[in-house]
C-alpha cells in the first residue's frame, strides 16, 4: 500500500478560480518524490492538503492508509512533517532548544527522552552547536536547517519539504542533500532547485497550472528541455551545455 | 529599528532566563501575585497610608532576586504614566479637592503596585508557565491559549515591523520616521501582514501536535520550597493588608510627638 494517495484531487482556494487540477499520485514506503514546477504552479498547495491545513478539496487523499479528514488529522500529522517554505513561520519559540523540544513535548515525552530526541535531531543536520542560539539572531540558511531538525526531532514517517534549499550556501546545500539522501523516511520535495532533485529523487511530477503535466523517472524528464522550457523552467545547470569565455 | 530588535530581544530573554532557573512552582508564584493584587486593589480609596506598606513586597522581591528598580522604571514607565493620567482627573470629581488629591494618590499607587507585581512575575516566569500555572488554576483553555498566542503574536507583529520598516527606510532615505500620508496604508498592511504569519505560525504549532495544553515538566519544581515560598508570601501579604504598618509607625510617631509637647 502506498504511503500517500491523491486520486483525482481538484483544490480551489475562491470559487472560479481552481489551483489544482485532477491530481493523481502515489507515493510508495520509503520513496523519494520531486515536485518541480514554475511559481504559482500549486506546489505549495499540493503539500498543504497533505497535512490538512486545507481540507475543503475534492477528491481522494489518503496519507498512511488514512482519509485527510478533520477526524484524522492529529494521528496524521504525528506522522508527518511538514517544513515550510518560509523558516520564519515555522520557528517561533525563543531558542533553536525549545522549538526543536516542542513537538516532542506536546506528545508527552519526558523531559529526558525529549532531550534525547532533540539532540538527535540536531545532530542529523549539523546543528549541535546552535542548540543554545537565539533564532530570532541566526541567518535563513541556520534557520532553515533548525526548522528541518524540529521535524525531525518528531521522527515522522513521512516529510514533506517546501523549497528545502532556498536560502542555503553551496556547502549547506550540499550537507543539505547529504541529509535527504540519508533519510528513509517518505519524502516529497517541492523545488525550483533541479539540481538537488537530480540529485535526492528518483521520481519526479512535473506541476504546470495545477495540472500533472509529466510523471515519471527524474533524469528522463529534468533532461527534457523542451518539456521544461515549456512550462516556464530550464534545465538543471549540471545539464545546461558548459560555456567557457575562451 | 534598534528599538524594535531589542523589544523582541527582551521578549525572548524574558522568556529563557524566567524559564531555567527556577525551582519554585508556577502555581506559588502565580497565586502569590494574584494574591498580592487582590489586596492592593482590596484598600479603601483614602487609605494611602495603608496601602503604602505594601511597596514592601516589592521593595524585598527586588532586592531578594536582584532585579533593578532602574530597569523595571525603563521598561514599563509608559504603563506607570497611563495610571497617572486616568487618575489625573480624580480631584474634579471627588467630594473635596483635597479627598479628590488623596484618593487620586491612592489609585496611582494602586496602578503602580499591580504593574510592578505583573513585572516581577513575568521577570520569573516565562509565558508557558504562566499558562500552565493558568490552567492548574482551572483558567479555561481557551482563554489561556489566546494568552499564548497574544504573546507570540506581539513577536511575529514586531518581526514583520521590523521587516517593513526597513523596506521603507530603504527606499526613503534621508526621511525621518514614516511620513504620515503613509501610516494608513503602513498599518494597514502590517496588520495583514502580521495576521497572515501568525496564522502560519498557529498552522506551524498545530502540525506539531499543539492541542492547547502546555507541557512544562513538573519534576523540575520542588515541593517544599514551592509551598513554603506561597505561604510565607500570603502571610506576610494578609499582614501587611491587615496592621498597615506605615500608619502604624506614622501613629507611634504621633503619639511620640504628642507625649513630648
Ligand atoms: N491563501 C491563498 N488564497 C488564495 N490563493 C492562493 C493562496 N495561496 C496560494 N494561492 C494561489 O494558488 C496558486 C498556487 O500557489 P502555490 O503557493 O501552491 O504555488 P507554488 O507552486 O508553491 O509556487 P512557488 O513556487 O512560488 O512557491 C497561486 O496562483 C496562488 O496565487
Ligand atoms: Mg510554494
Amino acid at each position: 500500500m502506498a504511503d500517500i494517495e491523491l486520486r483525482g484531487v481538484n483544490f480551489s482556494y475562491q470559487k472560479g478560480r481552481q489551483v489544482l487540477h485532477d491530481i493523481n499520485i502515489s507515493v510508495e514506503h520509503g520513496k523519494t518524490i520531486g515536485l518541480i514546477g514554475a511559481n504559482g504552479a500549486g506546489k505549495s498547495t499540493l503539500l498543504k492538503l497533505l497535512v490538512g491545513l486545507i481540507t475543503d478539496y475534492e477528491g481522494i487523499i489518503e496519507v498512511l492508509g488514512q482519509p485527510v479528514e478533520k477526524k484524522n488529522l492529529s494521528d496524521i500529522r504525528k506522522k508527518t512533517g511538514y517544513v515550510f517554505q518560509d523558516s520564519d513561520s515555522q520557528l517561533f519559540m525563543s531558542t533553536v532548544y525549545e522549538d526543536v523540544a516542542f513537538g516532542p513535548r506536546n506528545y508527552g515525552y519526558s523531559e529526558e527522552i525529549v532531550q534525547k530526541k532533540v539532540m538527535e535531531a540536531l545532530c542529523k543536520v549539523h546543528i549541535e552547536n546552535l542548540k543554545d542560539r537565539q533564532i530570532y539572531r541566526m541567518s535563513g540558511g541556520q534557520k532553515k536547517l533548525a526548522s528541518i531538525a524540529t521535524i525531525l526531532s518528531m521522527e515522522p514517517e513521512i516529510v514533506l519539504f517546501d523549497e528545502p534549499t532556498i536560502a542555503l550556501d553551496p556547502k549547506n546545500r550540499r550537507n543539505l542533500i547529504g541529509i535527504l539522501n540519508s533519510m528513509p523516511e517518505t519524502k516529497i520535495i517541492a523545488s525550483h532547485d533541479l539540481d538537488m532533485i537530480l540529485d535526492t529523487c528518483e521520481e519526479t511530477v512535473l506541476l504546470s497550472e495545477g495540472r500533472i503535466v509529466c510523471q515519471g523517472k527524474t533524469k528522463d524528464i529534468l533532461k527534457n528541455k523542451e518539456l521544461l522550457e515549456k512550462h516556464d523552467m530550464e534545465l538543471p545547470l549540471c545539464m545546461q551545455d558548459r560555456r567557457t569565455n575562451e | 529599528m534598534a528599538k524594535i530588535d531589542k523589544a523582541i530581544k527582551d521578549i525572548h530573554t524574558a522568556d529563557n532566563t524566567s524559564e531555567r532557573n527556577n525551582s519554585v512552582h508556577p502555581v506559588s508564584w502565580l497565586l502569590v501575585t494574584i494574591i498580592y493584587i487582590i489586596a492592593v486593589v482590596s484598600f479603601q480609596k483614602y487609605n494611602i497610608a495603608g496601602l503604602a506598606g505594601m511597596v514592601l513586597y516589592i521593595l524585598i522581591q527586588c532586592m531578594w532576586h536582584e532585579i533593578s528598580i532602574k530597569d523595571m522604571i525603563k521598561r514599563i514607565w509608559p504603563v506607570f504614566l497611563l495610571t497617572v493620567l486616568v487618575g489625573i482627573a480624580n480631584p474634579l470629581f471627588d467630594r473635596t479637592v483635597s479627598a479628590g488629591v488623596l484618593s487620586m494618590a491612592t489609585l496611582i499607587l494602586k496602578g503602580i503596585f499591580c504593574v510592578t507585581a505583573s513585572y516581577i512575575l513575568f521577570t520569573h516566569m516565562g509565558i508557558r508557565q504562566i499558562c500552565y500555572a493558568l490552567r492548574i488554576l482551572h483558567f479555561p483553555k481557551e482563554l489561556v491559549t489566546i494568552l499564548l498566542l497574544m504573546h507570540r503574536y506581539l513577536i511575529v507583529l514586531l518581526k514583520e515591523l521590523e521587516r517593513m520598516q526597513l523596506a521603507y527606510k530603504l527606499r526613503a532615505p534621508g526621511q525621518r520616521g514614516l511620513h504620515f500620508k503613509t501610516w494608513g496604508s503602513f498599518v494597514g498592511l502590517l496588520l495583514l501582514r502580521s495576521i497572515d504569519r501568525a496564522g502560519e505560525v498557529y498552522d506551524s504549532m498545530q502540525l506539531r501536535g499543539f492541542n492547547g495544553t502546555f507541557q512544562v515538566f513538573p519534576e523540575r519544581y520542588n515541593t517544599v520550597r514551592s509551598v513554603a515560598y506561597a505561604a510565607v508570601w500570603c502571610i506576610a501579604i494578609l499582614a501587611l493588608r491587615i496592621f498597615p504598618v506605615f500608619e502604624m509607625m506614622e501613629a507611634a510617631i504621633w503619639r511620640i510627638l504628642n507625649l513630648g509637647v
